[in-house]
């Protein structure tokens, strides 16, 4: 039935109290109308999820083992194939990005019954107790990317609260070298776990390719069980490895609670620095993976003994005591080196590389460095009172 | 199939007849580091985890080039 309103255009005001929640149609207001216009800020789960910092380098090649190679956040499992991993640019990567992150396969190789190709991202469980997985009410996910893939086919994204309970779901990349968007919504958890805790809880899996380990059994997309591993797989996933032909990207990845996929929260680059920075900090690269050729991050001097003591505060506390590497500062060298064995020296010492005998030990808490066990000196001995040592550094607290 | 793979992991001497008793001098796929001995540390977790299944063992220090 029509309302004509005293023959006027609109309605200019309404009376206050008559409008309550039983009296708007149930489907008048929806997220996606509202995410339309309203900034619905710090909803994205991921960071780094549009493949903007790479500390540890933009690009490395010859690849075969697992690690952090590139993107910051972003693990690497790889037991298949040799692969050129790189941060892309905006020529390679959708509109509304300015990188991607791409694998190249530069050496292809068949599927073993073990074989495992992964982009994995992880939180630590402190971060997710808003999930309220274990209660009647957990919060489902929803998980939204670009992909882009010289390899048409099935592909699977798996859920996994770190070994202990899974779900996964599969999606098509349609069109070869194409951008398309995917959108993939699970349930929460009523029966899972996560522990209020610093340590990884949670992960996110892109598979790339997987072996018959993997695949063998009954997909599991229906969901969340303890983990079995012959059903995390698909049975028709792609394997990424088995031409040096194929290339995949991926960027703009978005995980947020609910049933809708709204528009990928863009926040600035800095912002997202920073919060790489608890899990990561090189002191000898910036954030594009370039060098900072001659700086020195920690100096300290001798003890007399095996100590070097001196402090350097990290620029974000790191999740927990990292996993460190120091690098060599010399006023000869055009770029940081990395200490390697009795060849290679890793620090300053008046004048001179300091070449390790025994080793070294750097003494990281979460904030900082205290002191670094410099050992023996091949040439100096042990670093004398009030020797001068310098070194950058790049440390490790991933999960 | 471990994330980790430890070429070696050594004590380090504290320079007193004894060793450092905050970190391990290591190498991971060719790259050496120290990594602390704190529980949550992903490296150092997985190198406890690898002593207990007997899969690795904690080595005395030795020059470099030996």
């Amino acid at each position: 039935m029509a309302v004509v309103i005293n023959g006027t255009t609109g309605i200019d005001t309404i009376q206050d109290g008559t409008v309550s929640t039983a009296k708007i149609v149930a489907d008048a207001v929806t997220t996606p109308k509202i995410a339309e216009t309203v900034n619905l800020g710090r909803r994205n789960l991921v960071t780094n999820g549009e493949m903007q910092i790479c500390q540890r380098d933009s690009g490395v090649s010859g690849v075969t083992s697992t690690a952090y190679h590139v993107c910051d956040r972003w693990l690497n499992v790889i037991n298949i194939g040799t692969w050129s991993i790189t941060r892309q640019g905006p020529a390679n990567a959708p509109n509304e990005f300015s990188n991607s992150l791409q694998y190249d396969c530069t050496t292809s190789a068949s599927l073993s019954a073990g074989s495992e190709l992964i982009l994995a991202q992880r939180w630590e469980g402190q971060d997710l107790q808003h999930l309220k997985f274990g209660h009647s009410d957990a919060q489902s996910l929803t998980l939204s990317f670009w992909v882009y893939s010289s390899k048409t086919g099935t592909y699977t994204v798996e859920f996994d609260q770190y070994g202990d309970r899974q779900i996964s779901q599969s999606y098509t990349i349609d069109s070869a070298n194409t951008w398309e968007k995917k959108t993939i919504t699970v349930s929460g958890d009523v029966s899972g776990s996560i522990d209020n805790d610093n340590t990884a809880e949670f992960q996110v899996l892109f598979w790339l390719a997987a072996g018959s380990n993997l695949t063998s059994g009954t997909f599991n997309n229906s969901a969340w069980a303890s983990v079995t591993t012959a059903n995390r797989v698909h049975p028709s996933q792609v394997n990424l490895a088995d031409s040096t032909n194929n290339l995949f990207r991926i960027t703009g990845i978005q995980l947020e609670t609910g049933d809708t996929a709204t528009p990928y929260e863009h926040i600035p680059k800095g912002d997202t620095y920073q919060r790489c920075l608890r899990y990561f900090f090189s002191s000898i690269r910036d954030e594009n993976g370039v060098d900072r050729a001659r700086r020195a991050f920690w100096m300290g001097h001798g003890t007399g003994n095996y100590l070097g003591a001196g402090m350097a505060t990290f620029p974000a506390v790191m999740r927990t005591s990292p996993t460190c590497v120091p690098w060599r500062y010399s006023l000869n060298a055009s770029s940081n080196q990395q200490g390697s064995g009795a060849s290679g020296g890793i620090m300053y010492y008046n004048n001179q590389d300091f070449t390790h005998t025994y080793g070294y030990g750097v003494k990281a808490e979460n904030w900082g460095i205290v002191g670094i066990n410099c050992g023996e000196n091949t040439t100096n001995g042990r670093a004398s009172d009030n020797s001068h040592l310098m070194c950058g550094i790049t440390a490790s607290a991933e999960l | 199939m471990s994330e980790i793979n430890f070429d070696w992991v050594r004590k380090i001497p504290d320079g007193e007849g004894g060793y450092d008793t905050d970190c391990y001098f290591v190498s991971i796929d060719g790259v050496e580091c120290s990594v602390p001995m704190i529980e949550g540390n992903k490296e150092y977790d997985e190198i406890v985890k690898q002593v207990a299944d007997g899969t690795l063992t904690i080595e005395e220090p030795t020059l470099p080039s030996e």
